[in-house]
């Protein structure tokens, strides 16, 4: 990671009003992406990564509401910025390609149009150039015959394109970051491949940084600098790529690698699937997140205090009471 | 989408023909007969039968039938007998203004609804959300008579800003257009209202958020053609409410539209008028209802694309 990195977010907790006090749906979560770098946040669902990317933007749903040290992007605090400087940032500088393309784009206006919008919304240029720029970014994007088919409606393009539209709506404003949350998840294995692919090249070649937001940690060596692994809310592992996939020591990270089909995953390896389920999260309490589903609980520890994060080596580190004691988290 | 329209305008001669023979057959199977009401009272019984015979009411029924549609056939809806002019040209001067009015009543009922529908869909607990839910309450309350007899007490007898009654100008038109748009508001308010807040929660709202477009575009613009789809419907649903209200306005106004000329036509069992405002009354429905479903096509291309 470069020495000073283009987004920093610290400490940052997102709570929602609940029955008994508020629930943490994001619970104390620091993570940093450096400038051209792509960050890959994994988890299973409800573990918080689409509302720690809905913070990076502003866009909490209420009641929802964003604490902590900060949200710094470039130097400045976007959790203290005024609404008016946040709406210029998200969209231009910061933008976002969500999961369902099929629902994140307007069902009554062409494609084009939409993209269109977006320029205009953040730079004052007139129809006609914000046109050509809609056609330049879904040249970019490999929308075939932009001319032409930007006049489409989302309903007439299959998956696929839509995801394509939504990645050059997010390129539109030639924006430094971009939040894919789940920006592959509802498509083909070959389309999957070419939507990373494609977002792989903007990093390289565009110097765009890039959060990856996905339930398949098999995803992050083809994209990903960086993975920080999230459960119930909590941040438990943390580091470079090929560190975290080659010494996983978070027994929630072992069990994701061996919940994952795999080429070698035969009868001879069957999956094994986490034991369990995610716990409410009214349920977590004071002690480590993972502890219900555990099967290397330290007693006496795991069920009153939060783990601190301690050092694997390589810049990678790991949340876990087993760990800190052991030096290993579970076995793969 | 062609077989779509050919199918509609199929399905809407049916309905038409449908209405003019029920009303037809209605007329003349119910009480009253006008030469009675026509001829000078305590005429002679061959005074009674000469009109009757001018009329063409002392054919059978039948006979009656089958000439009218001959007539309707040639464009021709015959003579009015209480006027003694073509029906076509007593419709022709009445319809107009009324289609103005239900024209100025849904434009302003449709402002209305969506201006406020969707501020109180944006802010539920503001002045605004009180403000759609005390006129819908209102407007279900009020009847359109009494609303009218209030705002001619207001604003011609008390203030004199408007005339009240009778035609003489677009000013004539503003307090029954008030009145009646009174009637078909709160279902249109409402509607837009919930199916606003429901846009709202859409996640290509979200999307809107998220890529810094400004709130009154998202909510006036990208929510707003989303929230119209059902507006749009129950706006077809309630056109035969919006035509009654005119109606209760043109008597209450003094208004000389269709409404006005039906009750004259009714009272003298005009039966030519009767049918001729009835048929022309039935086809601007249906054609009113035609439009309402292409509309719905052209603003939603997930419709039109789906036809085969
Ligand atoms: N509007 C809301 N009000 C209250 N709680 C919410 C709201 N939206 C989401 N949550 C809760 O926040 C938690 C985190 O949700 P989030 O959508 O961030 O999960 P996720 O990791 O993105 O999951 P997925 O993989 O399913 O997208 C969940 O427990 C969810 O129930
Ligand atoms: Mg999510």
């Amino acid at each position: 990671m470069s020495a000073d990195p283009a987004l920093r977010f610290e400490h940052v907790t997102i709570a929602f009003p609940g029955a008994e006090g508020p629930l943490k749906v994001v619970n104390d979560v620091s993570f940093a992406v450096g400038s051209g770098q792509c960050l890959v946040i994994v988890g299973e669902s409800g573990s918080g990564k689409s509302m720690a990317c809905q913070a990076l933007l502003g866009i909490v749903p209420a009641p929802g509401a964003v604490s902590g040290q900060g949200i710094f992007w470039e130097g400045r605090d976007l959790l203290k910025s005024s609404a008016r400087d946040w709406m210029k940032v998200r969209g231009a500088e910061i933008a976002m390609v969500f999961q369902d393309p099929a629902a994140a784009l307007n069902p009554l206006m062409p494609v084009g149009r939409q993209i269109v919008d977006v320029v205009r919304a953040h730079r004052s240029v007139t129809r006609a150039e914000a046109e050509r720029r809609a056609i330049e970014v879904l040249n970019q994007v490999g929308f075939p015959e932009p001319e032409r088919r930007m006049r489409a409606y989302p309903i007439e393009l299959s998956g696929g394109l839509r995801q394509r539209v939504a990645i050059a709506l997010a390129l539109a404003c030639g924006p430094k970051l971009i939040v894919a949350d789940e920006a592959t998840t509802n498509l083909d294995v070959s389309i999957q491949a070419q939507i990373i692919g494609l977002l792989r090249s903007l990093k390289e070649e565009l110097g765009i940084s890039i959060v990856f937001v996905t339930h398949d940690l098999g995803l992050a060596p083809e994209i990903g600098d960086e993975v920080l692994v999230m459960y119930a809310g909590h941040a438990v592992e943390r580091g470079p790529v090929r560190e975290v996939l080659d010494r996983p020591s978070h027994p929630y990270t072992i069990g994701l690698l061996n919940s994952a089909p795999t080429l070698e995953s035969s009868r001879a390896h069957p999956l094994k699937p986490i034991p369990g389920q995610v716990p409410a999260l009214d349920e977590i309490g004071a002690g480590a997140p993972f502890r219900s589903r555990c099967p290397v609980v330290v007693s006496g520890r795991c069920d009153s205090a939060k783990p601190d994060w301690t050092a694997c080596g390589g810049g990678h580190f790991v949340a876990c009471h087993r760990f800190a004691q052991d030096g290993i988290g579970g076995v793969q | 989408m062609q077989s779509f329209v050919l199918g509609r305008v199929l399905q809407a001669a049916f309905i038409i023909f449908f209405i003019a023979v029920s009303v037809f057959l209605i007329l003349r199977l119910s009480a009253g007969d006008p030469a009675r009401i026509r001829a000078p009272v305590f005429a002679r019984p061959d005074v009674i039968e000469q009109y009757r015979k001018d009329f063409g009411t002392d054919r059978p029924v039948i006979a009656q039938l089958g000439s009218f549609f001959a007539g309707v056939a040639k464009g021709d809806l015959g003579n009015s007998f209480r006027f003694q002019e073509p029906v076509i040209d007593l419709i022709a001067r009445a319809l107009p203004k009324t289609l103005l009015l239900a024209a100025t009543a849904l434009a302003i009922s449709l402002t209305l609804a969506i201006v406020l529908g969707s501020m109180a869909a944006l802010r539920p607990n503001s002045f605004w959300g009180w403000l759609s839910s005390a006129l819908a309450a209102f407007g279900q309350a009020a009847p359109v008579f009494w609303f009218g007899v209030v705002l001619v007490l207001i604003f011609s007898i008390t203030l004199k800003w408007f005339p009240s009654g009778g035609f003489s100008g677009p000013l004539s038109l503003v307090l029954p257009a008030i009145a009646v748009s009174l009637s078909i508001l709160p279902t249109q308010l409402r509607v837009l209202r919930a199916a606003m807040e429901a846009t709202l929660r859409q996640d290509f709202i979200r999307t809107a958020h998220a890529f810094g477009l400004r709130e009154r575009r998202i909510v006036f613009v990208y929510a707003l053609r989303n929230a119209c789809l059902p507006l749009i419907t129950v706006t077809g649903v309630d056109i035969g409410y919006l035509l009654g209200g005119v109606i209760v306005a043109e008597v209450v106004f003094n208004f000389p539209g269709i409404g006005e000329l039906a009750l004259v036509a009714l009272n003298a069992r005009d039966y030519p008028l009767i049918q001729g405002i009835t048929i022309v009354t039935a086809t601007t429905f249906v054609l009113v209802n035609l439009l309402i479903d292409l509309l719905y096509g052209w603003i939603d291309p997930r419709i039109r694309l789906e036809q085969p």
